[in-house]
């Protein structure tokens, strides 16, 4: 076995091969980086290259790019908060909060170099584990496989940050999402309302993008100067390796974690960042920064999230069976040189199974050393003023959701996620676990329904792998009963209360009318899907019905929470004008913008005053004329016990969808080139107010960028009505 | 939406793949006796009865095959993989992936091939199957276990599916109002094609060694396999209903 290792490494050093493997990385890198493409995308470009090429040289040359699409797709992730994949959203948690700190170089530095190493730890647990990993992956059978979705979603939603109802009840929003389209166990048309396209279900890449891409630019549009001050882009490399190696002992358990997901394809995957970042938080005693930008919590899911990728390759190889399009692509290329995958090619191939691995860390190690290079460059991306880059993302996201299926209904289905995402951002429902729902929806539920019918009664729950499983979900939450028990002998519940009302600058909406109103269209959503699959044929409705009853009674639960804060606001207002004060510095923070913002938040005062303590909407008034700076100030005392109502930032991003939906109709109607050379200087003149040189540079270099990029990559432009029509005219 | 009606299509060559099935010995299988007069039903893993399953569920009711199906697996693999361990009793492979992922279990005595779904031969006669010439075929399978031909609706519905969903599965169109001369002359040389030692050669890896069909006879016999009958239509229907709960419209 080690004799067939070392030929690989051996193999590996030919220089032929190593160009191919760059060439690889470099074109996998590029693709990783614009959100949208990803790996599909990078097998389809050089697939075609590959033909007549040697069989090592062609698996150099596909393994490089597959490799490090998801290095470079943290670069979006940890700078915009659009992570491309399910996996880069762990990232995203500790990583965008600490690049909207300023340190977003740190937060890079720190990514690159624990996937670098998690690639290595990935390799070495494979190259040990292959003769284990037909046992290992025949011990998961459809009881286990169900437990690690279901503990993937509540991973998510117990580890994001913010009130643990509200994650879960953002999954299974998220989970009865994912279940739009066919049936996985009758074929049946679920939640289309008879819409073929929904038939199909909804993009991952349309929903990723929606819910967290353009619901940042909605909620960060209005920043018209650039985070110059407090941004770090200083210190060379050698700060961050060092930093890096204190949390050498978190890179290693992540990659460990890793090694177990890895020979599960797809679920393993999302479950394994996730318990990365779950034994992060669970292992630390300080877990008050997780998620608002502690190194902890990118170091072990980064290193977890790159050990798993080579990984996804061993059930294609042994048995057959892709876990994604990018590696059955993989297969189909495998299967022309003629060699057949089966547990056989342990025996026949062990070689280029080793080569494979091996090509596969060498890539990811490349890959993460190119995006660590050049992490200067790349985070003084957020030097520049978000509403102009916001521009150029509009147009570039939704531009790669357009690549997924080729249709037009897949950006209005992301623009209406985008306003479903920047709702759920602003209220404080973390958005992780939706997006993590979404994608475990349908695994969840073909494997409880293959466990349902394959197991008699409730027997699968005395395996031994599901009592593990089991014991992971059900052990902390009693632990936390007994925690919460202990303390509130010591406290009173009124201090619990507080701190989840306490003020929060990512969501600024929180214990507001939003809230309770995004509260209560959930609990319609919940109970609207319950009507609807009520018709459905009994094994198609099984799961729906499942998750729309907990679904009711979780949105029930949020539902109440927001009464009963917004009555113990309302008497606690009174006599506690220091917490208003804390708010306000709070919003202050996150709303540079001066006046618009003093000019809604007086008129917001203005009506509802005759609700509120005259008191506080008085000295909220004397210090919005004393101290312009701190504008927000107005809001709450405005809005009294209901909260913040029709704030600027508010009334600012849905402007912002607005443009967006507008970008859209002109995109259908005149096709996307001509809606670019529209939309991009409008919307830099008016919105972001840009000077009118950087307009027109911007705009004509996007203008050639676009043209350019179809001759380039495998991408198809949104063609519009105007073209069908000038063409049909002239036929 | 594009439908497209095989009516106005003009068949230049088609090309087909085989089938076996297959059981876990564990299950107390080792040949094609233990299907009938089990003490529990074998569980059948299937993707939907509609789909490409269809063929294998006509072969079991045929057969009179004591089974229980479960569908909603992913696809074929993950069947093999729950066979291996023991949570579905009985699945069926193509050709091509029959070497990887059942070749290597039945070597092992894990599991043995019960029957091959066989070929459709130019008179409509089920035979064995090429790459499968030491196995029986389902119609043999039938005589064996029951003793005497199968007949009846059934075996016709049998028929007609094997050659849709097997023998016949892919095929090279062109769209009726082509050109004769241009069709005749596509169909000739993929004739003259399928003669080619050469050719053969490299393709039985790629097409697992079923023949490029693009004779003379062609159309009608393209024509005859997709003329399903109303006897076979409304058996197949009722056998969906009634077995397994799913109404076509």
């Amino acid at each position: 076995m080690l004799d067939s290792a070392l030929a690989a490494l051996a193999s590996r050093a030919d220089p032929s091969m190593l160009l191919m493997l760059l060439i690889g990385v470099i074109s996998g890198l590029v693709m990783g980086l614009i959100p949208g493409l990803g790996g599909t995308a990078a097998v389809a470009i050089l697939l075609p290259v590959t033909f007549g090429m040697e069989p090592a040289s062609a698996l150099a040359l596909l393994i490089g790019a597959l490799a490090v699409v998801h290095t470079s797709d943290t670069v979006s992730a940890v700078l915009l908060g659009a992570p491309g994949s399910a996996s880069a959203s762990v990232t995203m948690l500790d990583g965008y909060a600490m690049a909207r700190k300023g340190q977003a170089k740190r937060a890079l530095s720190l990514a690159f170099l624990s996937s670098m190493a998690g690639g290595i730890i990935g390799a070495i647990g494979l190259t040990l584990a292959i003769p284990l990993s037909r046992p290992l992956v025949l011990s998961f059978a459809s009881p286990e496989l169900f437990m690690l979705t279901v503990l993937g979603v509540a991973l998510a939603a117990v580890l994001s940050r913010g009130n643990v109802i509200k994650g879960l009840t953002a999954g299974l929003a998220g989970l009865l999402v994912g279940m739009i389209g066919t049936a996985p166990s009758t074929a049946e048309e679920r939640f289309t309302f008879g819409s073929l396209f929904l038939g199909d279900g909804l993009s991952l890449v349309a929903v990723a993008l929606g819910i967290f891409g353009l619901a940042e630019i909605a909620s960060r549009a209005s920043q018209r100067r650039g985070d110059k001050q407090s941004v770090e882009v200083t210190g060379g490399w050698g700060s961050g390796i060092r930093e890096w190696l204190t949390h050498w002992s978190q890179v290693l358990r992540g990659g460990l974690i890793g090694i177990w997901a890895e020979v599960l394809p797809g679920v393993g995957a999302t479950a394994g960042t996730w318990s990365a970042y779950g034994q992060a938080v669970a292992t630390a005693k300080d877990k008050r920064q997780f998620g608002k930008g502690d190194p902890r919590g990118i170091v072990g899911p980064e290193s977890a999230n790159n050990s798993v990728e080579a990984g996804d390759l061993i059930p294609t190889f042994l048995f057959g069976i892709p876990g994604g399009v990018p590696s059955a692509m993989l297969l189909g290329m495998l299967l022309t040189y003629g060699i057949q995958p089966g547990p056989s090619i342990i025996n026949e191939h062990l070689d280029l199974l080793y080569m494979i691995i091996w090509a596969f860390a060498i890539a990811s190690v490349l890959g993460a050393l190119f995006c660590f290079m050049t992490v200067r460059p790349l985070s003084s991306l957020t030097k520049v003023p978000f509403s102009i880059l916001s521009a150029g993302l509009v147009v570039i996201m939704l531009l790669g959701s357009f690549q997924d299926g080729g249709q037009l209904g897949d950006l209005w289905v992301m623009l209406l996620l985008g306003v479903a995402g920047w709702v759920l951002k602003s209220t404080g429902f973390p958005r992780a676990p939706f997006l993590i729902g979404f994608v475990l929806a349908i695994p969840m539920e073909r494997y409880y329904f293959l466990t349902d019918s394959l197991y008699e009664g409730f027997d699968w729950m005395l395996r031994p792998g599901a009592m593990v499983f089991i014991a992971i979900l059900v052990l902390p939450i009693l632990w936390n009963i007994f925690k919460w028990f202990r303390a509130r002998r010591k406290l009173s519940a009124d201090d619990e209360l507080k701190s989840d009302s306490a003020p929060d600058a990512e969501a600024p909406l929180k214990n507001s009318i939003w809230s309770l109103c995004a509260a209560a269209v959930l609990l319609v959503v919940f109970a609207g899907s319950l009507v609807l699959s009520s018709s459905y044929s009994p094994d198609a409705k099984l799961v729906p019905q499942l998750v729309g009853w907990v679904g009711v009674i979780m949105s029930l639960v949020v539902l109440m929470t927001e009464l009963r804060t917004r009555k113990a606001a309302a008497n606690t207002s009174q006599q506690v004008p220091i917490d208003a004060t804390a708010f306000l510095n709070e919003q202050a923070a996150v709303t540079p913008d001066g006046a618009t913002t003093v000019h809604g938040g007086s008129a917001a005062s203005g009506k509802h005053a005759a609700l509120t303590n005259e008191a506080v909407v008085g000295s909220a008034r004397t210090t919005d004329a004393l101290v312009p700076s701190l504008p927000g100030v107005a809001m709450p005392g405005g809005g009294g016990s209901w909260g913040p109502k029709w704030t600027a930032d508010a009334s600012f991003a849905l402007r912002t969808f607005a443009w967006m939906a507008g970008f859209l109709i002109l995109t259908a109607l005149l096709g996307y080139l001509a809606a670019i050379s529209i939309f991009l200087p409008t919307f830099l003149l008016i919105v972001a107010r840009a000077k009118l040189k950087t307009t027109i540079i911007y705009t004509i270099v996007f203008f050639v960028l676009m043209l350019a990029l179809p001759s380039l990559l495998p991408i198809d432009l949104p063609q519009g009505l105007l073209a069908s029509w000038l063409c049909s005219a002239f036929t | 939406m594009v439908k497209y009606s095989f009516e106005d299509l003009a068949p230049v060559l088609v090309n087909g793949t085989g089938g076996v099935i297959y059981a876990r010995t564990a299950a107390g299988v080792t040949s094609p006796k233990d299907l009938t007069d089990r003490q529990k039903p074998l569980v059948f893993g299937g993707i939907s009865a509609t789909g490409l399953d269809l063929t294998t569920l006509v072969a079991f009711d045929l057969l009179q095959a004591d089974i229980s199906a479960t569908f909603g697996f992913e696809g074929r693999g993950p069947v093999n993989l729950a066979l291996q361990r023991g949570e579905v009793d009985i699945d069926y492979t193509t050709t091509s992936s029959y070497q990887s992922a059942v070749e290597p279990i039945e070597k092992d005595g894990s599991a043995t091939v019960l029957m091959s779904f066989g070929q459709l031969d130019e008179n409509g006669k089920v035979i064995r199957d090429p790459n499968f010439p030491d196995t029986p075929t389902v119609t043999e399978v039938y005589q064996q276990l029951h003793g005497k031909a199968p007949e009846g609706p059934k075996f016709e519905a049998y028929k007609t599916l094997l050659g849709l969903t097997y023998t016949y599965q892919k095929g090279l169109w062109a769209p009726k109002d082509a050109p004769a001369e241009a069709v005749t002359l596509l169909r000739d040389s993929a004739h003259e094609l399928s003669d080619d030692k050469e050719f053969n050669k490299k393709a039985a890896e790629v097409l697992d060694g079923y023949p490029i069909v693009a004779d003379q006879d062609l159309s009608e016999r393209v024509k005859n396999v997709h003329t399903v009958t109303d006897e076979t239509k409304s058996y197949v229907t009722t056998l969906l209903k009634d077995s397994y709960g799913i109404e076509l419209d």
